[in-house]
């Protein structure tokens, strides 16, 4: 029977603070508030900066610098202080003409590290496919603007920098995913379209959410389409997507990356949200819990284990990631558009190794190595790979390496009944259809690799064996 | 001696079984006749009891103890955030910017065009007619093989300001979708217990004058903005004289609609204990015009578009876990 009283939700931690934007043009702080010093807290509006009128179409946080920056319906992008929410820097628009501003709204925005190679300045791509590179400083005369048109027709939906700040992504309502270098504005890679399904449809690209995988990798990326998938794409594997996952029924409306490296948080427009392993592509868990409308923006917390979600049905959501469960929401009155999270602890953004990202990096090489799997033409080496590759995976815990090795590399010469159940076990792992994650694999240079290339396949097995 | 003893208490916690534990339906339903009769007993002894205490009270000069209020659903209802306050100034910046700001604004006067599903039954076309009296200034287009996102944009041209949509199951209507154009919001509603003019007993005939509109209970966030829509729908200058009234009356997420005349007419009424008769006036209805319920089954923003669409509010089935949680 359905419940007749009211379950309040747990509190989020004391230290949270997070700054969301709505379509009127409000910014709103919002910090969980532990009474009497208690750990736990509900949600409370802190601060409100902005006017109405002006909506926010994009934002971008820098973490190190506290600054925000916020691109306008209007085209004009301000750069905030994120403690007070006053006005550091304006750049106005691109756009001259009043017309063109109001179909050209800014639809990807990227506030760029002091100390980083681009120093104080900001990316802009609007729907059109106009990038625009520029610096604002506190003061002299604004700098020339770098410029490149990204798309000839389409509308960019979304646009990523890359933690390096050497790389974007750009992708879009017919406009194919694709990564620009920032220095030279050139096209460094461009996704193609997956292959014809069983109809021999071929879908238009749809890109409305991405996100790069790893901080330190710019190689790897993962999108939403606007035709309910979840893609990985790999740059140096393939320029078809090596991971493609289809997610219920709508269009992917936000994709949240997790530092360790491999899971995703997908949000869609019906309000569902979920969590992908995009190493395999399966679904880890759902995200419940009063998710009413369209999910516009999912943001990790730096450090904590909590994602922000927020979107048209004006509410902003914290849940933790481990129990799936709401902390913590908050109605905000005004359709929401991103949400950013301001880490008070400020962990440095530099691609330092912590435990987590050491992890990340091991797991970097199965990842690299899994996605070679992934290709279908690989079909045939599957085989060969997981007999021996097995005992060594699934005996280390139990007995020490010294002596597993020479099991391993004794296989041939099987005649002990032991070495037969040893067999046994493998074929029927191998019927089974389990693929193994390869460990004591070199890490190889995928980059001169190519995917359709038997001869190269056949070298990573000699590689594996020696 | 032929029941079970399947528990330590046999029901006999209040002076006798449960009648809920008696096989057999004719013992049962006696037993349940019994206790509702006792149970009306008591309920009469209780008020007559109050009452008494309530007139010594006032004879002594005493305020009488209050009296306690039953607890209805709506009263316990779980406490919505989303509530709407009428000084909230974002409300108000929200609403001058919205899709219906024009509307209000008295920019737009409201043009609607009605249409059905692809192949629909008689009962569907007696309801637009029906509408076609209610709401003012509407044109029906038959549907034939049009897709709506077609009909979308040809009605954009035409300077509609929204278009309703009848669905049908079954011969029966059972669905509404009111898209409002040029880029409003598309809300798609369930529609139920649909009783046409001429099933209405004593029904009146509605006139031509533009009626007054009554949103009831409309307090959420969302229920806001679906009052704001249906009032899009209709002119803002009721005529008073024409003494005509429709009525969108939101109780626990259902809407029902309700079209009425009215007349103020003075009636005697006379009370007990009183000789003089008191003269009231009071309003007598008659009704006219369709009779059915809707109920919100998404909002979606932008025009009609399924496939791609966002959308700011859906039901979904964990919404319904608890019976006194409302959304409107």
């Amino acid at each position: 029977m359905p419940r007749t009283s009211t379950l309040e939700p747990p509190g989020c931690p004391a230290q949270l603070r997070a700054i969301c934007c709505d379509a009127l043009g409000f910014v709103k702080v919002v910090e969980a508030r532990g009474e009497n010093g208690a750990e736990n807290g509900p949600l409370d509006v802190v601060a409100r900066w902005g006017q109405p009128g002006a909506g926010i179409s994009a934002i971008s946080y820098s973490n190190s610098s506290n600054r925000l920056a916020v691109a306008r319906k209007s085209g004009d992008i301000e750069i905030l202080e994120s403690t007070d929410g006053s006005i550091c820097a304006q750049l106005a628009s691109l756009n001259l003409d009043a017309k063109e501003r109001e179909s050209d709204a800014i639809s990807g925005l990227h506030l760029f590290r002091e100390d980083g190679p681009c120093g104080q300045s900001v990316l802009s791509c609007s729907r059109n496919g106009d990038a625009a590179l520029r610096a604002f400083g506190d003061e002299g005369p604004p700098s020339p603007v770098s410029r490149w048109n990204v798309c000839k027709s389409g509308d960019v939906l979304s646009m990523r920098v890359h933690n390096s700040e050497n790389v974007a992504s750009f992708g879009g309502n017919r406009v194919e995913l694709s990564l620009w270098d920032l220095e030279s504005s050139s096209k460094v890679w461009e996704a193609k379209k997956p292959r014809p399904n069983n109809i021999g449809l071929v879908s238009l690209p749809y890109v409305t959410a991405s996100t790069f995988l790893l901080r330190d990798d710019h190689r790897k990326l993962v999108i939403g389409t606007g035709d309910y998938q979840v893609r990985l794409y790999d740059v140096h594997a393939q320029k078809r997507p090596v991971v493609a996952v289809t997610f219920k029924e709508s269009p992917i409306k936000a994709v949240a990356e997790d530092p360790d490296g491999f899971t995703v948080y997908v949000g869609n427009s019906t309000g569902s949200m979920a969590s992908f392993d995009m190493r395999t592509g399966k679904l880890l868990s759902g995200f419940k819990g009063k998710l009413a409308g369209s999910v516009r923006c999912i943001a990790r917390h730096p450090s904590l284990p909590l994602i922000a979600s927020c979107g048209l049905d004006r509410f902003l959501r914290i849940h933790d990631i481990r129990s799936r469960q709401l902390l913590g929401r908050i109605f905000l009155k005004q359709p929401l558009v991103a949400v950013v999270f301001d880490d008070q602890a400020k962990t440095s953004e530099e691609p330092l190794l912590t435990a987590s990202q050491e992890q990340s990096q091991g797991k970097r090489k199965q990842i690299e190595n899994e996605v070679d799997y992934m290709d279908k033409e690989d079909d045939e080496d599957e085989e060969e790979k997981p007999r021996k590759k097995k005992p060594k995976k699934h005996k280390k815990p139990k007995r020490k390496q010294a002596g597993k090795d020479d099991e391993a590399t004794d296989l041939a010469e099987d005649e002990s009944p032991a070495k037969k159940l040893k067999e046994l076990k493998k074929l029927k792992r191998k019927q089974n259809g389990e693929t193994s994650e390869p460990k004591k694999k070199k890490i190889k240079d995928t980059t001169s690799e190519k995917p359709n290339d038997k001869s190269t396949n056949k070298k990573k097995r000699t590689r594996g064996q020696e | 001696m032929g029941t079970k003893r399947l528990r330590e208490d046999d029901g006999e916690g209040k002076e006798g079984k449960k009648p809920s534990l008696i096989r057999n339906k004719e013992r049962r339903s006696e037993a349940f006749a019994q206790l509702k009769r006792e149970k009306k007993k008591e309920k009469k002894l209780r008020i007559k009891a109050r009452d008494a205490r309530e007139k010594e009270c006032i004879e002594l000069g005493e305020a009488p103890p209050p009296r306690k209020t039953p607890r209805t659903i709506e009263n316990t209802r779980e406490p919505d955030e989303t509530i709407v306050r009428p000084d909230d100034d974002e409300l108000l910046a929200d609403i001058a910017t919205d899709e219906f700001a024009e509307h209000f604004n008295r920019d737009k006067s409201p043009k609607l065009l009605i249409t059905t599903c692809r192949k629909c039954s008689k009962r569907t076309f007696k309801l637009i007619l029906e509408l076609q009296s209610v709401i003012p200034n509407t044109e029906y287009y038959k549907r034939n093989k049009r897709s709506l996102k077609q009909l979308v944009k040809d009605a954009t041209e035409q300077d509609f300001t929204a278009i309703v949509v009848i669905h049908e199951n079954r011969r029966e209507p059972d669905g509404m979708v009111i898209v409002n154009l040029p880029e409003g919001p598309t809300a798609h509603f369930r529609l139920s217990n649909l009783v046409l003019r001429k099933e209405i007993k004593n029904h009146g005939r509605p006139t031509s004058h533009l009626p007054e509109l009554i949103l009831n209970n409309f307090t959420t966030s969302l229920g806001h903005r679906i009052g704001r829509m249906f009032a899009s729908l209709f002119y803002q200058d009721p005529n008073f004289r024409g003494r005509r009234v429709v009525t969108f009356h939101n109780q626990r997420d259902y809407i029902f609609f309700r079209h009425h005349r009215y007349v103020f007419e003075p009636k005697e009424t006379k009370q007990k204990g009183e000789k003089k008769k008191k003269t009231a006036v009071i309003a007598r209805l008659q009704e006219c015009g369709p009779r059915f319920t809707l109920k919100l089954l998404s909002l979606q923003h932008g025009t009609f578009d399924t496939k791609h669409g966002e959308y700011e509010w859906v039901h979904k089935p964990d919404m319904d876990t608890s019976r006194r949680r409302f959304f409107l």
